[in-house]
């Protein structure tokens, strides 16, 4: 059995950091919620985290990916900020990535 | 300037920011950018924002590319506080006939949302709250469904409900 006392830490980012990014955030905090996820979920604009991001996964808009990948971050893009089924499965892509199963978070 | 949900500022609710005045059903418009400047006008005409909000709306969609599209159908046009906003507020317009905003995933919207914010956090919690009442496919087949600007209020007082 693994025990995480780490949250994950998830950063939204939007063009302006004031409405995308908050559905974004709404939408990634309901998904950890039920999948389990121990998750810290932030908002943030893309100026902000062009130079440096203190988080382990970035999710933004698809227009937005390219800038991100750079960063050395899972970078998960969402075309569609309330279809839930949809970022979940690229969530547990980004995960994978950073080496979590869903096990990883079982009790 | 990390947003967590922890300020002292005065939070809104969604019912706050969406008045019963602030939505139209079958506006007619020939293209995106007379979707947004009608909507723009709506802001205006309820005392949300200045005309140059309008501009600003329709400046940032040309900017920074159609990512204002948000889900299938839905558009959020909104522009940064300082580009004419005047209080925190939300409109919904639902168009006669759906427009092209050049998103390729989204495509083609009948539903704009717009959004007037006058700082950073006020308007975070009826974000969220709308952002969970969207989660739902089936509020926003009731959205699309609601014949008058009542219908469309009532839609979003009892989805509400639902996730409170």
């Amino acid at each position: 059995m693994v025990i995480f006392v780490k949250k994950i830490k998830i950063v939204t980012v939007c063009q302006f950091g004031m409405g995308t990014t908050i559905l974004m955030m709404t939408l990634v905090k309901e998904i950890c919620a039920e999948e389990g996820i121990p998750a810290e979920v932030y908002a943030e604009n893309i100026d902000t985290v062009r130079g440096h991001v203190d988080a382990d996964i970035i999710v933004t808009n698809a227009a937005l990916v390219k800038q991100l990948e750079g960063l050395g971050k899972p970078v998960v893009g969402l075309e569609d900020f309330v279809n839930k089924e949809a970022a979940k499965k690229k969530l547990w892509e980004a995960l994978e990535k950073l080496g979590y199963t869903k096990e990883s978070f079982e009790s | 300037m990390v947003r967590k949900e922890t300020g002292s500022e005065k939070t809104l609710s969604l019912m706050d920011m969406l008045k019963r005045e602030a939505i139209r059903v079958g506006v007619k418009a020939t293209d995106w950018k007379d979707a947004v400047r009608k909507i723009g006008e709506l802001l205006v005409e309820i005392g949300a924002a200045e005309p140059r909000y309008t501009e600003a709306m329709i400046k940032t969609v040309i900017e920074m590319g159609p990512y204002i599209v948000i889900a299938k159908g839905i558009a959020l046009p909104h522009a940064r506080p300082e580009e004419g906003a005047k209080k925190p507020a939300l409109a919904v317009m639902k168009l006669a006939t759906p427009v092209e905003f050049g998103n390729p995933d989204n495509d083609p919207v009948d539903i704009l949302i717009a959004l007037v914010a006058t700082d950073n956090k006020s308007h975070v919690k009826a974000l969220a709250q709308l952002a969970k009442i969207l989660m739902k496919p089936q509020n926003i087949e009731k959205i699309r469904n609601a014949k008058t600007p009542d219908e469309v209020y009532d839609v979003f007082v009892n989805a509400l409900r639902e996730i409170q």
